[in-house]
């Protein structure tokens, strides 16, 4: 068999992810194995050192991963969000279903002002979740829309995901931020249209809350007004900057992160080693990342030298295979993946391998719009990997927080509808591509 | 104390002195946070004055130019990260599937930690920190520096590779005879540790 090598990396590949072991020391141990067990020279490793300090530990690009990592634990930390939480329930509480909208509604500003998903899920979680079983929510429908729009922050842009889809791509991360703001916005609306018609049909799933005190309807929207003021400040100077051609992506990072520290030494309860406290995760985080990277570029050079091309090419079916159907099986690994594995691991294991056979199939787009679609695409059904059971991280994080009496039961069903309307919103946006490419074509001058 | 206790006490100490250096180089995320607000402003202030363009920036003092900030950037990141991996995978920061982990006993955990520092850490991080110190010293030997007008001597963030990596290999030795002691005599093992 001509493949047997490959093969036999992906099995060890296979057994040590499996195991548990963290996936950036499997993924490299696994390369530096190959190279004695296949008798390759032990010099060609020396090139995976060069490749690791020009390709990732010197990659400008990758400066805003730490930074934006940053710059969501500050905000988090800066209490913005859970005020924003308490007037916009505050206004759309009394309607039905009206606290699942402002839910909604807090899922998008959080996703388009941070770059990483755990603080509006963790926010959600412990804030709204409480109240809104306390009023008679269904537990299914709540946690399965703090799930899932807990989940938009690694679509819409700033996005770490992105930004590491954008290096492994080759592509420009303006135009990638750009590309994910319509798939975005219109899983946000499928969302919420999901919410009102189950509303309207379904009123005892979502009952209206009590209205607290007299407060008058000026007055809340004013609140709101006011509790909106900084994110938007914060989303505004992050995407416009980049927008404007004023900052790259790792600059507008910088900003970000200075204007969310901005908000946390505004914030009553920050303290210095709550600081600490965040430059620490940050670096953890980021080290997580760029050691997946690092792992991925050892294994990636020795499976590529044993042939492994080639059989990834023979396993999406061959050159007698049409584009869109090389495309479904791509698009249904990642969703089978997603269940296991998280971004990061799919994202650097699987990308580079398959990115090849995509730029040399033909969509009738020009190659670069093809690879900004199907990045795009891949990014979408990314997020169902945070909520894909048996192991979606956002389910995980819901299930170690939820209050009594709701089950694990009650979690994986309730993000069922969730993950049927992202699986909708991949297909729209596999079938008009323009949602993806149109956008960054009008904003963005090349 | 029996000889197996004090033998996982001391790969703990060692494997807390591994980390931190990424403990302490989590600092390094201010200075980079300014680095990079400073290189935006600059490049504005640029744009106002042109006339002024081709002069170190007052603020960055004679030495530090534009091209050196840049540099001092991926420094920054370069240090922050490297040294942050041995840090990481001190706290269990790695990303690392739970599938079946989730299910394991402590002494099957422990196991895999063995099993997986000795075939993949051990062996990966020996050979680049011996790869890299090489890399590093020919860009000692050959006075690399920055082809573009930024920072001089490029063996300093060089050595910082085998720096990193020579911390995961001391970090994972340790860590695998901590986990052999902790798989055949679990009751000689003190709770585990890590922050």
């Amino acid at each position: 068999m001509d493949h047997a090598w490959p093969l036999a990396m992906l099995a060890l590949l296979f057994v040590g992810i499996f195991a548990g072991y963290p996936v950036a020391f499997v993924l490299a141990g696994t390369g530096v194995a190959f190279t004695f067990l296949a008798d390759i020279p032990l010099l060609f490793l020396s090139l995976g050192v060069s490749r690791i300090y020009s390709g990732t530990l010197t990659n400008w690009l990758l400066i805003a991963v730490p930074l934006f990592v940053f710059m969501g634990l500050m905000l988090e930390r800066s209490g913005v969000a859970a005020r924003l939480l308490r007037s916009m329930a505050g206004l759309f509480g009394p309607l039905p279903g009206g606290y699942a909208v402002a839910v909604t509604l807090i899922g998008v500003i959080m996703a388009a002002s941070t770059g990483i998903i755990g603080a509006s899920v963790v926010l959600m979680g412990l804030l709204a979740l409480p109240a809104m079983l306390a009023n008679g929510y269904d537990a299914r429908v709540s946690t399965g829309l703090i799930a899932a729009s807990g989940t938009l922050g690694i679509l819409l842009p700033p996005s770490i995901m992105l930004i590491i889809l954008g290096d492994t791509l080759r592509i420009s991360v303006g135009d990638l931020f750009m590309g994910a703001v319509f798939p975005g916005l219109l899983l946000a609306g499928l969302y919420l249209a999901y919410i009102v018609v189950l509303g309207l049909l379904r009123p005892r799933l979502m009952p209206p809350l009590p209205r607290g005190d007299s407060v008058g309807l000026g007055r809340r929207l004013a609140d709101l007004a006011r509790d909106l003021l900084a994110p938007l400040a914060l989303i505004v100077t992050v995407l416009g900057s980049i927008i404007a051609g004023i900052a790259t992506p790792t600059e507008s990072a910088a900003l970000g992160a200075v204007g969310a520290l901005v908000l946390a030494l505004a914030a009553p309860d920050m303290s210095w080693r709550s600081f600490a406290d965040a430059l620490r995760e940050s670096t953890k985080t980021s080290a997580m990342i760029i050691f997946v990277m690092i792992g991925a570029t050892i294994f990636s050079v020795v499976f590529k030298r044993l042939g492994g091309d080639g059989l990834i090419e023979s396993l999406l079916g061959g050159d007698d295979a049409g584009p869109y159907q090389v495309l479904f099986m791509i698009m249904l690994l990642v969703f089978v993946l997603g269940m296991f594995l998280e971004w990061v691991e799919i994202t650097l294991v699987v990308l580079p391998l398959v990115a090849p056979v995509i730029a040399g199939l033909d969509f009738g787009m020009t190659e670069s719009q093809t690879m900004l679609w199907f990045a795009v695409l891949f990014a979408v059904n990314l997020q169902t990997s945070f909520l894909t059971p048996p192991f979606g991280y956002a389910l995980f994080y819901i299930r170690g927080i939820a209050p009594e009496g709701v089950t694990i039961g009650d979690i994986y069903r309730g993000i069922v509808p969730f993950v049927a309307i992202q699986l909708a919103a991949l297909g729209l946006a596999i079938a008009f591509p323009q949602i993806v490419t149109w956008l960054p074509e009008r904003l963005l001058v090349h | 104390m029996s000889f197996a206790s004090s033998l996982v006490r001391a790969c703990s100490a060692v494997e807390d002195a591994c980390a931190a250096f990424g403990r302490a180089a989590a600092w390094l995320l201010v200075p980079l946070v300014a680095a990079v607000t400073l290189t935006v402003v600059a490049a504005q202030l640029r744009l106002n004055v042109l006339l002024d363009w081709g002069t170190p920036l007052p603020l960055l003092g004679e030495r530090l130019t534009g091209n050196g900030l840049l540099d001092v950037q991926w420094h920054l990141f370069l240090v922050l990260t490297l040294l942050g991996g041995a840090y990481a995978l001190r706290t269990d920061a790695h990303v690392s599937v739970d599938v079946l982990a989730a299910r394991f006993g402590p002494r099957t955990k422990a196991l895999v930690r063995f099993a997986g520092d000795l075939l993949f850490l051990v062996p990966f991080c020996a050979l680049m920190t011996w790869f890299s110190y090489d890399f590093a010293v020919r860009a000692f030997v050959s006075g690399e520096a920055s082809s573009y007008g930024g920072l001089v001597d490029r063996w300093i963030i060089k050595a910082v590779l085998p720096l990193g990596f020579g911390l995961l290999t001391l970090m994972g030795a340790a860590r695998a005879v901590r986990s052999a002691v902790e798989a055949w005599r679990p009751d000689a093992a003190p709770s585990e540790t890590g922050n």
